[in-house]
């Protein structure tokens, strides 16, 4: 039960990194070819620049809520199933630090892309 | 297939494909319809404005692979920032089967698009199979 459990919260902890990176990289992406869209006016840039940025940022709190919950899940499980074998535990604490770790770098080009603007 | 000009695009694609849908992935910074046809895919994914004359290269491309007898039941997903431009492409993209997925997104919108994708695949080799090209 527990193995099924932290097999299962492996795939949605990375899952959750996966999905702030895709985020980042397609914004990333959006941003550095917006000047060679053609037929778009300054104004219409400036606009596609800030919805993107809002619609990013709203997805990304989403992932973030998403990861705390994970965090919580884990704690659950501990409760739940008793102590995590030493090498269960290991492995959902490297997974979150590196969802962790996506989420804040994801975070952080946003915010770097928002000050651009 | 995955077809993009940006190499932090395709590894993304990749990793995604092959992680959340078990495919093998295939790069290309450009391609020709001879270059997809040799890979004989299963789907397609297409950066609308690709190669350093940003011309609508994917959305030619798509419309190659529709032609061509060899990858007329490939499922074809057509991405961009240019919302505009896709807008442009939507009746002609739901008459060839072409899925379009606007820039910025998140995995689930990957996800669908990919899932349509194949899922008209199959459609149209159910309508079609072995069908020759117009």
């Amino acid at each position: 039960m527990a193995e099924d459990s932290i097999a299962d919260l492996v795939r949605r902890i990375r899952r959750a990194a996966l999905d702030a990176r895709t985020l980042s990289v397609t914004l990333e992406s959006s941003l550095a070819t917006l000047h060679e869209i053609p037929s778009m006016s300054g104004d219409e840039r400036m606009d596609a620049r800030r919805r993107w940025i809002g619609e990013v940022r709203a997805d990304l709190d989403r992932v973030e809520r998403l990861s705390r919950k994970h965090h919580r899940l884990v704690e659950d499980i501990a409760a739940r199933c008793g102590p995590l074998p030493v090498e269960a535990k290991a492995r959902l604490d490297a997974e979150l630090a590196d969802a962790d770790a996506r989420i804040h770098a994801a975070r952080a080009h946003l915010q770097r892309a928002a000050n651009h603007g | 297939m995955v077809v993009d000009d940006r190499a932090e695009a395709l590894e993304l694609l990749e990793e995604i494909l092959s992680l959340e849908h078990g495919m093998r992935v295939v790069q290309r910074l450009s391609a020709t319809v001879d270059d997809l046809a040799a890979e004989q895919p299963d789907l397609l994914v297409l950066d609308l404005w690709v190669g350093p004359a940003q011309r609508a290269n994917g959305w030619s491309l798509a419309c190659a692979a529709r032609r061509d007898p060899r990858l007329r039941d490939v499922g074809i997903v057509l991405t961009s920032a240019d919302r505009r431009s896709l807008d442009r492409f939507a009746d002609p993209a739901q008459r060839n089967d072409v899925v379009l997925l606007s820039k910025p997104f998140g995995l689930d919108d990957l996800h669908h698009a990919v899932s349509s994708a194949l899922a008209r695949r199959s459609h149209l080799s159910r309508v079609a199979p072995g069908a020759p090209g117009p």
